[in-house]
C-alpha cells in the first residue's frame, strides 16, 4: 500500500479532500482467484478499515472522514467489466451480495455491465458523501491557501463567492496530441468570477496574459463557456505556465515589483526532492535542437517534477527526474514529437560527509582575501526540513531562526547566522561582526553553491552538509576582491574541509511494494536479492503474498522487467522514493572511478596537496 | 444531473450560483488500477461517448502507447 498511503496523505492530509472508495478488480478475486462470495466480502472489509487506519492517521481533527461499505461510502467492482455497486444500490435494485458471483458463474459479464453500471456508484458516493465546493472552501483555505483569512480576499475564498476579487490555480497543464501539443491549461476559481475576456496575471512568474479561448473540458474538447464563477474547474488557452501557478485580475495588480510580492499564492506544490536519475537527449536532425527545446519546456511545464538542462562539457541535453520509469515515459513522450537519441539512464548519486572536519584557512590565488571554516554533517531533522521544503534561501532570516530553535533544536544565535540554504546544505556565518563581508556575501554564496553542485569525489552534488566559516579576511581594497578571488578562497577551503571530514557516495533507495500470487514469491525474493535489494516484510494476504522492503534506484527499470516475467505479469509492483544511502563500501571505489571515466575526469581522487597553494601560513 | 450532452445545460449548470448540485472530485490510484477505464463510464454517462465504447476507447489517456504493466 505504499503508493495508496501517500494519495491518501497527499489528498486527505495535505489537500484536505473528504474520501470515498472505490475497490477495484473484484473480478479477479472471483473468478481468477475463485473465492467464495464470504471471503470475497471480508477481503473487502479488511481493505476497508486498512484504508481507514491511513485515513484516520491524516484527517483533519474533529472529522469523521471514514469510508464505510454498509452506509455507502465504499463501492466494490470491476472498471475491466464495467460494473460495480454500493450496498445502498444493490438493495434498490433488488439484488444480492451473491449475484454478482452467479453472473460470473454463467459467464454473463454483459448482465453485469449493464444491469449494475460503474458510473452509477462512483457519482452516487461523489454526490452523497463528498462536499459541495461552498462547503469545502470553509475548512480547505485555511490549509491550502497562505494569505491573511480576515482580507477581503481571504473571506471570499473561504465562502467560494464569485462576487470576490478574481483569485484561482492553474492545476494541470494538458497537452494535445490531437492539437499539434497544443497546451490547455486546466484550473479552478476559489474566488470571484472568471471571464473569457479578462487578462490574467499569473502571481508566481510574475506575467500578465491573454485567454484565447475559455470554458470547461469535454473529454479532450473545449466547450466555450463565457464565464466561470467561483467553485468551478475550466480549461483555457492562450499561454502557458507552470501547473501550481495562482492568477489574479491582471488589471487590479499593484505596479511595484514590491507589492506584486505581496500577493499571497497558494501553498506551493511541493516536490519531495532533487533528480536521482538522468539520461542524455539529442535530436537526431541537429536542425531540430530549437524545437526540440520547444517540446520539452512544454513537457516539463505539465510534469514540474522533472528537470531538462544542457551539460556544458559533455553538450548534450539532460533530462533529469525523480523516478526512472517517469523519465522513461518522457522521453518516450518526446521521441513522438522530435525524433531523438536517447542515453541509457544515469543514475545521479550525492556527496555527503561522516563527521565534522578540522579547521582550514585558505587564501585567494591573490593572498589579499582568506577565509577560515570547518564543514559538518546536518542532523537528520534539519536535513529533512529543507528537503521537505520547510527551511528554504528565501525564508525571512528571523522567521527561519525561529522554526530552526522549535523544530530542530538549533541554537537561536547562530540559526541566525545562516547565510544560504541550498539543495539540502547550509552555509553559516561563524564569526562576531565581520568588515566588507556585503561586498562578498553573493560571491561566497555563488561560490559555495557552484561548490555543491560538482562536488570532490565525482562532481556529484553535496547534500546533508554544513559549512561553517569562523574568520573572514577581506581586502579593503575593492580590486582586490572579485569573484575569482573570493571563488579560489572558497573552494580550496570547502575541498581541503571536505576531504577531512570523510566523504562518501550515496545512492538514491526506492522503497518497494510487491503483491504476488502465493507460489511465485520465491522467483521475486530471488530478483530483489540479486538487484541488490533488502526485503524486510513477506507477508500472505489471501492468495498473495506481500513483499515490502528497498531497492537501489539503479536497479528499478531491470527489476520491473524480471517480475514481469517470473510472474506471467501478474504481481502489483510498487515504489516510491525514499532517500539517499550510503554504498556499500565493497561498491564504492569502483563506482566512483566509474562516474569520474564517464565525465572525463582523470582516474585519481583529490588529496590536500591539490589545494597546497592556498593554504594560508601565518608568516 | 447532466445526462446526455447537452452543451446549454452544461454551461447553465457551472454558471448558476447553486452550488447544492456541484462536486469537484478527483480520481487517485496506482498506476493501472482502473482509473481511465473508470472515468470513461462517466464520460458515457454524461453523453460524450457511445454506450459499447466506454471502458474500451480510455478517452481521457494520453499514454495509450506506453503503459506500464507488470
Amino acid at each position: 500500500m505504499t503508493q495508496t498511503e501517500t494519495n491518501i496523505r497527499l489528498a486527505v492530509g495535505e489537500e484536505l479532500c473528504k474520501p470515498v472508495l472505490f475497490i477495484n478488480k473484484v473480478d479477479r478475486l472471483i473468478s481468477e482467484l475463485k473465492l467464495s462470495p464470504e471471503k470475497t466480502y471480508a477481503r473487502i472489509d479488511k481493505i476497508s478499515t486498512e484504508v481507514n487506519e491511513l485515513i484516520k492517521k491524516v484527517r483533519p481533527k474533529g472529522l469523521d472522514w471514514s469510508v464505510d461499505f454498509s452506509k455507502n461510502s465504499v463501492a466494490v467492482g470491476s472498471a475491466k467489466h464495467g460494473w460495480g455497486f454500493t450496498f445502498g444500490i444493490l438493495k434498490e435494485k433488488g439484488y444480492t451480495p451473491v449475484t454478482v458471483f452467479e453472473k460470473y458463474q454463467e459467464g454473463d459479464i454483459n448482465w453485469l455491465r449493464e444491469n449494475l453500471p460503474l458510473d452509477e456508484p462512483i457519482l452516487r458516493m461523489v454526490v452523497d458523501h463528498l462536499p459541495n465546493p461552498v462547503t469545502a472552501a470553509k475548512y480547505r483555505i485555511p490549509k491550502i491557501w497562505s494569505g491573511d483569512l480576515d482580507s477581503e480576499l481571504g473571506k471570499a475564498l473561504q465562502t467560494s463567492d464569485p462576487n470576490g476579487p478574481l483569485y484561482g490555480m492553474i492545476t494541470k497543464l494538458f497537452l494535445d496530441p490531437k492539437q499539434g501539443y497544443r497546451a490547455t491549461l486546466i484550473g479552478r476559481v476559489f474566488s470571484g468570477t472568471l471571464h473569457q475576456t479578462d487578462s490574467l496575471f499569473l502571481v508566481n512568474s510574475r506575467s500578465p496574459n491573454r485567454i484565447k479561448r475559455l470554458g470547461v473540458m469535454e473529454i479532450t474538447d473545449l466547450l466555450d463557456v463565457p464565464k466561470i464563477p467561483a467553485g468551478n474547474l475550466f480549461a483555457l488557452y492562450g499561454f502557458i505556465c507552470p501547473s501550481g501557478e495562482t492568477f489574479v485580475a491582471a488589471d487590479t495588480v499593484p505596479k511595484s515589483k514590491e507589492e506584486q510580492a505581496k500577493i499571497p499564492t497558494f501553498e506551493k506544490i511541493r516536490y519531495a526532492c532533487e533528480a536521482v536519475v538522468s539520461r542524455s537527449i539529442k535530436p537526431q536532425d541537429p536542425h531540430d535542437l530549437g524545437k526540440l527545446g520547444d517540446v520539452v519546456g512544454k513537457w516539463l511545464q505539465a510534469d514540474p517534477t522533472a528537470q531538462f538542462r544542457l551539460d556544458k562539457e559533455s553538450k548534450e541535453y539532460i533530462l533529469s527526474g525523480i523516478d526512472p520509469l517517469q523519465i522513461e515515459i518522457l522521453v518516450k513522450r518526446i521521441n513522438n514529437q522530435v525524433k531523438i537519441d536517447i542515453g541509457e539512464p544515469i543514475i545521479v548519486y550525492r556527496e555527503k560527509i561522516d563527521k565534522r572536519s578540522k579547521l582550514y584557512h585558505t587564501k585567494s590565488s591573490n593572498t589579499h582575501n582568506r577565509i577560515l571554516l570547518y564543514m559538518e554533517p546536518l542532523d537528520k531533522k534539519t536535513e529533512e526540513l529543507i528537503e521537505s521544503g520547510k527551511v528554504t534561501d528565501l525564508q525571512d532570516p528571523k522567521e527561519r531562526a525561529k522554526f530552526l530553535r522549535e523544530e530542530a533544536g538549533w541554537d537561536a544565535k547562530e540559526a541566525r547566522r545562516i547565510v544560504d540554504v541550498f539543495k539540502g546544505n547550509l552555509l553559516v556565518n561563524g564569526t562576531s561582526g565581520l568588515q566588507r563581508f556585503d561586498r562578498i556575501k553573493n560571491d561566497l554564496i555563488s561560490s559555495f553553491r557552484n561548490w555543491l553542485s560538482e562536488c570532490i569525489l565525482a562532481k556529484e552534488p553535496a547534500i546533508g552538509l554544513k559549512a561553517v566559516f569562523t574568520d573572514l579576511v577581506i581586502h579593503e581594497d575593492q580590486r582586490h576582491t572579485q569573484f575569482a578571488q573570493t571563488a579560489s578562497m572558497a573552494y580550496s577551503g570547502f575541498s581541503l574541509a571536505m576531504l577531512d571530514a570523510e566523504p562518501h557516495i550515496y545512492e538514491p533507495i526506492q522503497r518497494i511494494d510487491v503483491k504476488t500470487p502465493q507460489g511465485t514469491e520465491s522467483g521475486v525474493l530471488s530478483i530483489i536479492n540479486r538487484h541488490r535489494g533488502q526485503v524486510k516484510n513477506v507477508v500472505p494476504e489471501g492468495e498473495y503474498v506481500r513483499i515490502q522492503g528497498k531497492l537501489p534506484a539503479a536497479e528499478l527499470i531491470g527489476i520491473a522487467d524480471e517480475i514481469r516475467g517470473t510472474t506471467q505479469g501478474k504481481a502489483f509492483f510498487g515504489y516510491e522514493f525514499s532517500g539517499f544511502e550510503k554504498v556499500p563500501k565493497s561498491l564504492e571505489d569502483d563506482l566512483i572511478l566509474q562516474i569520474r571515466r564517464r565525465k572525463g575526469m582523470k582516474d585519481e581522487l583529490p588529496t590536500p596537496a591539490s589545494w597546497d597553494r592556498f593554504i594560508y601560513k601565518r608568516s | 444531473m447532466v445526462k446526455v450532452k447537452n452543451e446549454n445545460e452544461i454551461k447553465t449548470l457551472i454558471t448558476s450560483g447553486s452550488y447544492k448540485k456541484k462536486r469537484i472530485f478527483s480520481i487517485i490510484a496506482h498506476i493501472d488500477h482502473g482509473k481511465t477505464t473508470a472515468s470513461d463510464y462517466l464520460m458515457r454517462r454524461a453523453g460524450l461517448m457511445r454506450p459499447e465504447d466506454a471502458g474500451q476507447l480510455q478517452l481521457t489517456d494520453l499514454d495509450k502507447e506506453f503503459h506500464y504493466l507488470l
